[in-house]
């Protein structure tokens, strides 16, 4: 009875701290940490995430809200230009022969059809150069779009599978504390979930080119578990991989590190906690 | 508000898609002033609100799938695209680190299911955004239309950041309260 209190408790408390940052969040107002906590938040308190909609209906009526205001008449011709060029440009693209322009013979023309011809030969060459150059970029972004898609399923996958294995109930926290014995940050993590979940309560606020790395730490080898950041309030959350039971390991440790992370520890830690 | 009687949304952005440019003229003509509006509200700027404004228009000629009319009406689509277009904007001409708001496909799949705001429903919001205590208002334009989160507006109005996080919070909360009613749907 008091683990089935203490479990409605934990949810209640989880489900008003969604309440309260679900108004922010709809607008887009949150900071980072916060849209990724609501983000993980919603399955869990689906009373609360209901109101998420009524929510969205506002911020979409808000933007109408603002005055209409007619463009600069010039921005009409400006834009239908514009799509005519998309139009006249589009057949570079696909053009299955190269242009006759090239095959010609330069000392056949009058020297000023000559000249043009050539220019026009530099202009085409320059265009197609441009457009490959462009057509590698959309590559590269939807590539980039790929990567993030797949990262972010994978993330959303761990969390699923987290939070099934925490409902199992056989859940461990380990606390990580500063050297002055300040708690600063909680990792719960249970054997029946190859993911945990980091909370930091605490954890000072970094500068904008820095993140936490978490370590795990055996025979004084640390091992990166990954990086994150805090609000500016210290709170933030981390679901990340563990390669093995966290009781395997000596300690857990935080370093304050580089966005991209570090192979080994280059600060002293902010914070430890024994596994 | 633009008269949306006898407007075919579909059919103008079918006729697009077979690239007739004079639809995309009549999707200007009908739209450009609310999407340039919006765009200057948060740019703050004639040059850069005429370049994504061109942009916007531009995506639609470019992409016209990407709007669903599943989803919703197709000016609900523009206007969402064009605030998120907008802030990236002016956060990129800031400086400031790239938005993490919510995804604007969740945004557009939440809020465009529902029929264009009327003018008489933009003045209602309008006159109840008014009802609002000054710095809550604030916050929330901020947020709005500024792209800011919780922090940055804090920094901004040099305020804790708790201050900060309850006034938006208020604001909103009793914004949603008295639109619901006011609409008919009263919070359960």
């Amino acid at each position: 009875m008091d683990t089935n209190d203490s479990r409605l408790n934990s949810i209640n408390s989880v489900c008003d701290t969604l309440r309260e940052l679900l108004p922010a969040y709809s607008i887009g107002a949150t900071d980072e940490a916060e849209t990724r906590l609501v983000e993980s938040l919603l399955a869990e308190c689906p009373e609360v995430a209901i109101e998420l909609q009524d929510f969205m209906r506002l911020a979409g009526a808000i933007a109408y809200t603002t005055p209409l205001i007619a463009p600069p008449a010039a921005l009409h011709d400006k834009l239908m230009t514009a799509v005519a060029q998309r139009q006249v440009s589009a057949p570079l693209l696909i053009s299955p022969t190269p242009t006759p322009v090239l095959k010609t013979s330069v000392r056949w023309l009058t020297p000023t059809l000559a000249r043009f011809t050539l220019a026009a030969a530099a202009l085409l060459l320059i265009v197609n150069v441009v457009l490959i150059a462009r057509l590698f970029n959309l590559s590269d972004e939807r590539q980039q779009q790929e990567t993030k898609i797949n990262e972010l399923s994978d993330q959303l996958t761990r969390q699923n599978q987290f939070f099934a294995a925490l409902a199992t109930g056989k859940a461990s926290r380990i606390n990580l504390e500063s050297s002055t014995g300040e708690a600063l940050a909680s990792v719960i993590w249970t054997p029946a979930s190859d993911s945990a979940l980091l909370v930091s309560n605490n954890l000072p606020a970094l500068a904008s080119n820095r993140a936490y790395q978490l370590w795990f730490i055996r025979d004084n080898q640390p091992v990166s578990g990954g990086v994150f950041r805090v609000d500016e309030e210290g709170q933030g959350t981390f679901i990340f991989e563990i390669p093995a039971p966290l009781n395997e390991y000596d300690a857990l440790g935080i370093s304050d590190e580089p966005m991209t992370g570090s192979e080994a520890p280059s600060t002293n830690p902010v914070a430890l906690g024994g596994a | 508000m633009p008269d949306n009687t006898a407007f075919d949304e579909t059919d103008l952005i079918n006729r697009i898609k077979l690239r007739d440019q004079s639809a995309l003229s009549e999707l200007y003509q009908r739209f450009g002033g609310l999407v340039y509006g919006l765009a200057m509200r948060v740019l703050q700027n004639t040059g850069f609100a005429e370049e994504v404004t061109q942009d916007i228009f531009l995506k639609i000629w470019d992409q016209p799938d990407s709007w669903d009319s599943t989803r919703g009406k197709l000016l609900n689509w523009l206007m969402t695209v064009t605030r998120y277009t907008a802030i990236d904007r002016l956060r990129k001409e800031q400086r400031r680190p790239s938005w993490s708001a919510v995804d604007i496909e969740d945004v557009l799949n939440m809020s465009s299911k529902h029929g264009l705001l009327d003018e008489q429903d933009t003045m209602l919001l309008r006159t109840l955004i008014q009802q609002l205590p000054p710095n809550q208002t604030e916050a929330i334009e901020l947020a709005f239309f500024g792209g800011m989160s919780h922090s940055e507006i804090a920094a901004q109005l040099n305020l804790p950041l708790g201050t900060v996080k309850t006034r938006l919070r208020l604001g909103l909360e009793k914004l949603k309260a008295m639109w619901l009613e006011a609409i008919g749907q009263p919070n359960e």
